[in-house]
Parts: structure tokens; sequence; C-alpha cells
């Protein structure tokens, strides 16, 4: 990887006509990748705004908790491990019918997507005691889902069925408020067994006339979203937490109670919550976010951190987040990118001067 | 009481303001008490009231000047009445600014209800005269005006006809009242306006008093849904586990006018100006949704809003408070939509 160091190095020892063609890749670069890392942050959101679609109705008191028994327990059951993961774990205590979610907001290869669902579904049975532990309870039957926004609807049922492959597809009309779940075939008793319906008759026969959900933002993000999107939520209420408390350093531990507060990592165990709040760290330091009080400190319960921003009061802190993650990894990417592109133009040139002088001295 | 002879009481203002607070408390930095006296309020107990005493600084000489309130605390209701005969110039420098505390705000009269209580007292005495008035346009509302809608206005109008007049006003210039003299021949004068002060001008008082009971009881529905929305956390016994899950009961802020992308982009930057930073925010193209979290600068609060083009849903996150909601749905009907109306989503 190139440093930042290295970039300049190349950059001071070039001449002047050289330097110029390399602050112009840049520049563009600079641009291209602002431009990509803003449309992953808007893509996550989307992906965020369709889970929250999702749940609604399966939290406390809504709809369909209150109707089947089925309850949003809580996001990314695989967190941490190398299992690929599902968004969303919705368990029924009394039937111990567990549905594991994907939420898709938007579908290119539709193939591609339900392949990777189909082995999700797998890897989730091979890891059944792990999702035991997470309801403290039994499973009698794990049903697997693919939620996507309605106009990709048609794409996916196409693919489940014509590869006869056992998930449930919830299709969410967010402009009218409804979710449904898609009839994929006409014998009930059959798609009950091909896994395309659900067990639950009543679940079924509630989703397939559609239910009302709301886009409310009650998650307002995943462990697995965009860094710049957890740090965002995060850096705001730590801020407030330490102005509250008059401090104006944290720990680790700080930001690890405060995660478990969160109600976006509801049944999040200590581990869970640790790594996530290491990683936070690590790239909250990397990006100039939070600053390192204690280099010479190794255990990282021990060593403390400030919120590196400039003075104007928590709201600047929130929007100097994206701008400083944006800005750095940005930065980063276009100084690689413009240096490969640089060389390939010198080599080409090279190349061509080299031709030249060949054929002058033939 | 204080009305035994009502002519010693001309121009005496009553200030309404909701609290979080059922009790005075005592010197604790929680208490309204406590809170009162860390804010420079000396407080002496007058029985069932309290006398309030602070002072400011006159800008022009530098003096200290005193202001006194007496205070009544109304513990069910959890309003904090305080009269005083002090000027409304003193009352801005010294009472006002307790809205900016955690737990206070003060009685904001929609401009429905606003608008409501007018009708009635017009409807209720048909001879009603406005004697005197004052009106704002913010040009970020969609308030028609058929004279140059682009401006920021703001009218005091004195005139026997000005009844009429604040009809003429919002025709042509756009401008909502912010303050209206109502002189009700024979029975009372008052003004009322709409950050909930009340000010007797004669007559008999208790008509005063009767519609700041109505202007309280319609702020109090306003509230009442404010502070039904949660964010609980319940636990779930499992055989092996105890699970938590959240409880979350929005409210939701109806729109009058259509959400557009282009007019998403005015009330963000509406909201920005009235110290509500957005962030996390995603503004989606098309069928226009526009998702963010906002912190709520004055009262140090964090909330989420999901978006559509009808309505805005409103949920707790972080220390929310009904002042700070009240503050955020004030912020949005007076500065975008004056018809933006706060409904309960259960």
């Amino acid at each position: 990887m190139l440093s930042p160091q290295d970039f300049r190095r190349l950059r001071d020892s070039l001449a002047d006509p050289e330097k110029q063609k390399l602050d112009d890749i840049f520049k563009k670069q600079l641009n291209v990748q602002r431009d990509i890392i803003d449309q992953n942050i808007l893509r996550d959101r989307e992906h965020l705004r369709l889970v929250n679609f999702c749940i609604r109705p399966f939290q406390y008191n809504e709809t369909l908790y209150v109707e089947t028994g089925y309850l949003f327990i809580r996001v990314e059951p695989f967190f941490g491990s190398a299992t690929k993961n599902f968004d969303v774990l919705i368990f029924n205590q009394s039937s111990k019918v567990m549905l594991l979610v994907e939420c898709k907001s938007s579908v290119s290869d539709a193939e591609r997507e339900v392949r990777e669902l189909v082995q999700c579904s797998e890897a989730a049975d091979s890891r059944s005691r792990h999702l035991e532990e997470l309801v403290g309870d039994a499973i009698n039957i794990k049903e697997t889902v693919i939620c996507t926004n309605a106009a990709y609807a048609s794409r996916i049922k196409s693919c489940i069925t014509a590869n006869d492959l056992p998930i449930c597809l919830w299709s969410a009309d967010q402009t009218s408020g409804i979710l449904l779940l898609e009839k994929q075939g006409q014998d009930v008793n059959a798609e009950i067994s091909r896994g395309r319906l659900h067990h639950d008759g009543k679940l079924t026969r509630l989703l397939l006339d559609g239910v009302r959900s709301e886009g409310i933002r009650s998650l307002t993000f995943l462990p697995s979203s965009h860094p710049c999107t957890i740090l965002e939520e995060t850096i705001t209420l730590l801020g407030l937490s330490l102005e509250s408390s008059n401090r104006d350093r944290f720990r680790l531990p700080d930001l690890t109670s405060l995660l478990n507060r969160e109600s976006s990592l509801s049944n999040f165990g200590d581990q869970e919550l640790w790594n996530l709040a290491q990683h936070l760290l690590n790239v909250g330091v990397e990006v100039q976010i939070f600053t390192d009080l204690t280099p010479t400190v190794d255990d990282l319960g021990r060593k403390e951190f400030s919120i590196s921003t400039r003075p104007g009061g928590l709201a600047r802190m929130a929007r100097e987040v994206r701008k400083k993650y944006t800005d750095f990894h940005a930065r980063r990417i276009a100084e690689e990118n413009s240096v490969t592109e640089f060389q390939k133009i010198v080599s080409r040139m090279y190349k061509k001067l080299e031709e030249y002088s060949q054929k002058v001295r033939s | 009481m204080l009305l035994k002879s009502p002519d010693s009481f001309l121009d005496l203002k009553a200030i309404f303001l909701l609290t979080s607070f059922k009790t005075w408390g005592g010197e604790e930095p929680y208490a309204l008490q406590g809170m009162l006296h860390h804010h420079g309020f000396q407080i002496r107990p007058l029985g069932e009231l309290k006398e309030l005493l602070t002072t400011y600084q006159e800008p022009e000489t530098g003096r200290q000047i005193p202001v006194k309130y007496v205070a009544y605390l109304d513990g069910d209701k959890q309003i904090l009445t305080c009269y005083t005969l002090a000027t409304a110039d003193q009352i801005r420098r010294t009472i006002e600014p307790l809205s900016g505390l955690i737990g206070i705000y003060h009685l904001w009269i929609n401009p429905l209800a606003f608008d409501q209580i007018k009708n009635t007292i017009l409807s209720e005495h048909p001879y009603t005269k406005i004697p005197d008035l004052s009106a704002d346009r913010h040009p970020s509302t969609d308030v028609a005006a058929k004279l140059r809608p682009e401006y920021r206005r703001s009218m005091r109008y004195r005139g026997d006809d000005g009844r009429e007049t604040l009809e003429e006003l919002r025709h042509y210039y756009g401008v909502l009242p912010s303050s209206i003299h109502f002189r009700i021949p024979g029975l009372v004068d008052f003004r009322l306006n709409n950050r909930g002060i009340f000010s007797y001008l004669g007559g008999s008082p208790e008509y005063m008093f009767e519609y700041a009971d109505r202007a309280v009881e319609l702020v109090l529905q306003v509230r009442k849904i404010l502070e039904q929305s949660k964010l609980e956390i319940i636990d779930i016994v499992t055989e092996r586990k105890r699970l938590r899950v959240s409880h979350v009961v929005p409210f939701a802020i109806s729109f009058k006018r259509t959400l557009d992308i282009a007019n998403t982009e005015l009330l963000i930057d509406e909201l920005e100006r009235n110290e509500f930073a957005i962030y996390n925010s995603a503004v989606m193209q098309g069928s226009v949704y526009f998702d963010g979290t906002v912190l709520d600068e004055v009262k140090k609060s964090v909330f989420t809003i999901s978006t559509d083009e009808h309505r805005m849903i409103v949920l707790p996150r972080y220390r929310t408070s009904f002042d700070s909601f009240l503050r955020f749905y004030e912020a949005i009907a007076e500065s975008f939509d004056p018809e933006a109306k706060c409904v309960a989503t259960i």
C-alpha cells in the first residue's frame, strides 16, 4: 500500500510538467473516490431503511407480534464470525420457529443473490446451537426469508421458483407501506414443505394479505453498516455523554457501555460489543476522529482517547465525521490510483520514445 | 387572590411554561427550585405561590435591573404560571430564556390552535375588536402571499379595524398572527401571544383566564401526543435467557404541504437554522424518502426522523423529552408548514 509520504516523495521528485500531470490525475481520482464513498453510504442507508421497514410489524406490541407471536430479536446473528450473515433474526417463543431474513434493497444479479442466500441458510443449519444460544431456547424450525423492495420481487421470485429453492419472499412496498409475502405456487401444502410459505398458517395468511408497516427508524445502524454511519451515530451520543459528565476523554469500556444501551444492538453479547467498539476505535483513530492520548499504553481497556474535532459543539462533530472519513479514504485510494495511472502514462510515453529512438537508430 | 382589585393589575402578564416538574423540589440542580436558583432566581415562599426575584443587566447603562414574578406550579398539569408587571422586554431577558433549559418550555400555541382560539373568541363575542396585533412571515413557509412572497416580514398594526386588517394582511402579505389584543366590549381587554403570554389590559380578568385555560388545554393535547412516544426496553424471558427487545412508540407530524426534493432541502435548512443538527441522513430521490438522526443542540437530546411526502415519523433515541419535541414541532410549524399537525401513531 502506498503511504501519503510515498506519494509526496514521488510528487516532489517530478519535474513541473509531470507534477502537473500527476496533480490533474489525483484531483480527478479524488472526486471519483468521494463519489464512490458517498454512493456506498447511500446504498447502505437504503438497505437500513428496508431493514427497518421489514422488522416494524415484528416489533414488540406491533401487528405480527401481537397476532402471531413472532418477535424481532436482533440483527446480524452471525456478527463477528466467518459465517455469512443474515440481517434479521425473528423468533416465535411458543412454536420455536425462527425466521432468518436477508434484506436486499436493490438487486443487480438475482441468481447470485439467491444462490448466496442458500449458502447462508446451509451455513446457519450447521450453526443451530449458536442460534439457540442467541435466543436461549430450542429451535424447531428455521425458515429462510429474502425481503426485497417491491420493484425487485418478480426477478427474485423467478429465480426461487426456477431453482425450486426453500426461500420465502417478502416484498416491501415502502410507498404504500405494505409488507407482503409473495405466493410462489398454488398448492399451499406443497409450498410450505418446499419452504416457500411459512409453517405458521396465521403468519402466512396475514402476510399474503399484506401487513402495514412504517419505515420508522428504530435501528440507526447495523454492525456491518458503513463505518461512517456507525461513527456518526455513536460519536454524538458519546459526545453528549462526556459533556454531561464533564469529561473530555474516554476509554474503550465507555464506548462498549454506550453500545450496550444502543437499541440497534439489542441482544448482542459483551464480546460482540467489545469487538464492535474496538473496530470503531480503530477506524476513528485511523481517520483522526479520535485521538489516542496514551500511545505508550498497550492494554486496550486502559488506553484513553478523546474526540478530535475543532471547537463548535456536537453538531459540528457529527458533520465532521463524514467529512474526515471521506477525505481520508478518498485521498488514500486516489493517491494509489493516481500513481498507478501516472506510471502507466509514463511507461507508455517511454515505450513510444524507445520505439522512436529504435526507428531512428535503424 | 391576585386579582381582588383588577385595576391595580392593569398590564399584568401571565406567562405559562410547560414543565416536566410536578413539585418545586429542593435545591438539587435537577429540581425546579434548584434549577431556577442556579439560573439566578431568588425564591421566596408565599403560601401556595413562590416569589421569584431576578435581575438582568440593562445594556444602555450596565445597571442591574430587578424583575419580580409570582409563580404557581400546577403539579397535575405540570404547568408553571408566572405573573408579573414586568415589561415584554424584561420578560424576554429574564424568564423566556428558561425555555432553553431541559424540562421547561414556553406554552407555544401552534398556528392552527392560535387560529382556533381567535375564531372561538370572535364567534362567541361577535363584537370583539382587535385594536392591536403583531404578525410575521417566514418566506420558507408556503403561506400564500399576493405581494412579494419572498420577503421575511414582521408587522405590528394598531387600529380599530384590526380584525379585518388581520385577514387582509394574511391575504396580501402572507403573515400569520403572533400576538393579538382582543377587546371584548363590556367584558375584558387582553392580549394573547403564541408563546403563552397573556396580558391583562382591563375589564373582568376571569374572562382572560377562561381563554387562557382553553389555550392550555389545546397545548396539553399536543403535549400528550408527544409524551406518548417512547423507546423502552422490555424483557422477554425464554427458557434459558432474558432477551431485551425495544418497544417503540413514535409520533408523527403530518404536513399540509407535500414534501418534494426541493422543499425537503429547505426543511433541513430551516431545522438547522433552529439548532437541530441532522446527520446520518439520506434523501432518496424518486419517491422522496428522507431519513435521519436529529440532535437538538439546545435540549441536548437525540431522536430519529423518517419522512415521506405527507408526514414525518419521529422516534425518541436519547434523552428525549416533551420540550425537545415541542421545540422541534415549533420549528417546523413556524418556518416550514404552519398547518403541520402533531398526531399520535397509536
